[in-house]
């Protein structure tokens, strides 16, 4: 019987956890014996509820077990990490508006620049177009982050029946290996596969990478990002995870020319790790910030990067994974106007961003809506200021949270 | 304007025979450049054309001589970067 009340997810957590650590626990109590609810001696609930009879708490084996003992104690989940699933950022950005205008990156040429590419991955198979290797011997993802990123950008959903279908998912990808299987590369691998791009004429590059510590935008990698801005290729750049301190960008982030993009979350508030401007010669970056979160986005087989939901998608937070968002809304763009250059895309993207309410070294210009920009109108002012995350977060916490009507 | 900063020209010289990546702005052709110093005991990484420069392998003690070197704009550490999640 107590078994039943506890949840698989719980029970497998239990066994997995030595007998002392604590497990971040929903408990739902019976309605009708609510006034002789068990309570654990010594522990506080770190939320109580009010929609359903329930609390969310810490609580070790023995605690739980006793609990679920416990005449009073209906249930008993484990509390869970939300993941801002690809669907969901996608539609924040209202990628899908754009998709129902008719462009969805048909003809469009996406460079992403990063630990390779598993090409036999159901939702990027097919639209390989190229592929260049800078270092190690295959352009295969022995890492896991360039097939997550490109399929942020570019991935078409097969493998989840259309469920997490990226930004652009009819466009073609041009894929360089210049990250090994640690995640590392040099910065002269990372221009030499800029210069590929460029020949292979790709419309938008993007690069979920970087280097550490403040910089003024005159290192080789950000001048090569600028020489291929003024080729006509525009750039995306991830701003760096080393927030929330200030002057955290680093190369090429801190290109003149490029989109330098921060992170956000599904709830419009600036990721803390998100890297923070000004440049080292004082201009403000990011220029502007997308879903970077939890995203839930392709997994190449046989890597276990970030946290692996099934066979084939994994879950990753970064602003590697904002920037794909800002490479395939370009690719976007360009498609319904051609003629736009890289400098008129990134003021397009900047004039319709949504100002969610952070300074400018934090949020750039405000968070990224493809339709917005593709209408060429200014985001609407956002309904609410940022609210501080409540305890207790998870998946049952925030959905008891919506119900209750809160963002 | 100094072809190097200061910080790396030291280190350099600290470490004669050790080993340093290095990229090299160089002024006129970069194939041209890139021929030139495969015939030295430096190894060439990249030749890369967009801004005119040499990806480079060289000890502290070669790549103190490439300093003197006419047609050398910028010499600064090739240094790593990484995945950002």
């Amino acid at each position: 019987m107590e078994g039943q009340k506890i949840s698989k997810a719980l029970s497998a957590a239990m066994l997995q956890k030595p007998e002392t650590e604590s497990l971040p626990v929903i408990v739902k109590y019976r309605r009708e014996q609510l006034a002789a609810k068990a309570l654990v001696k010594g522990v506080a609930p770190t939320y109580q509820y009010s929609l359903i009879p329930a609390a969310a708490m810490r609580l070790n084996r023995e605690q739980i077990t006793w609990l679920a003992e416990q005449a009073s104690v209906e249930h008993l989940w484990l509390d869970m990490p939300v993941h801002a699933l690809l669907d969901e950022s996608v539609r924040l950005i209202q990628a899908p508006a754009v998709w129902q205008a008719g462009f969805r990156g048909q003809g469009m040429r996406i460079a992403i620049l990063d630990t390779g590419i598993d090409p036999n991955h159901p939702d990027v198979a097919g639209r390989i177009a190229a592929t260049a290797t800078f270092v190690g011997n295959s352009y295969r993802d022995d890492n896991g982050h360039g097939t997550h990123v490109a399929s942020i950008a570019a991935g078409n959903g097969a493998a989840s029946h259309g469920l997490y279908v990226g930004v652009a998912p009819e466009a073609s990808l041009y894929v360089a290996k210049v990250l090994a299987a640690d995640g590392s590369g040099m910065m002269s691998d990372v221009m030499a596969g800029v210069e590929w791009a460029v020949e292979q004429k790709a419309h938008v590059i993007g690069l979920s990478l970087g280097s550490s510590g403040p910089c003024d935008g005159t290192d080789a990698l950000s001048v090569t990002c600028d020489a291929a801005v003024e080729r006509g290729v525009v750039v995306c750049v991830a701003a760096g995870n080393s927030g929330p301190g200030r002057y955290t960008v680093g190369s090429p982030g801190c290109a003149r020319q490029v989109i330098t993009v921060g992170a956000s979350d599904d709830q419009d508030q600036v990721a803390s790790f998100s890297s923070r401007g000004p440049t080292s010669d004082g201009r403000v970056k990011p220029d502007i910030v997308f879903p970077g979160v939890g995203i839930v986005a392709a997994r190449a087989a046989g890597t276990a990067m970030g946290q692996v939901v099934d066979e084939h998608y994994t879950s990753a937070s970064g602003t590697s994974m904002a920037t794909p968002h800002a490479v395939g809304a370009v690719a976007l763009l360009l498609q319904a106007n051609p003629s736009l250059t890289p400098r008129e895309v990134k003021e397009l993207l900047m004039r319709t961003a949504r100002n969610i309410g952070y300074e400018a070294n934090a949020q750039g210009a405000g968070r990224g809506d493809v339709y917005q920009a593709y209408l060429g109108e200014p985001s609407p002012p956002p309904p609410e200021p940022p609210q501080p995350p409540e305890p207790g977060e998870g998946c049952f916490t925030t959905l008891l949270r919506l119900l209750r009507g809160g963002r | 304007m100094p072809k190097a900063d200061a910080h790396l020209i030291q280190r350099l010289q600290q470490s004669p025979d050790g080993d340093f990546h290095l990229i090299l702005r160089v002024a006129g052709d970069v194939a041209d450049v890139a021929e030139r110093l495969r015939a030295t005991p430096v190894e060439v990484r990249h030749a890369l054309r967009l801004i005119g420069a040499v990806a480079v392998r060289a000890q502290g003690k070669e790549a103190l001589r490439l300093l003197d070197e006419p047609w050398l704009v910028r010499m600064e550490e090739d240094r790593p970067v990484h995945a950002l999640s």
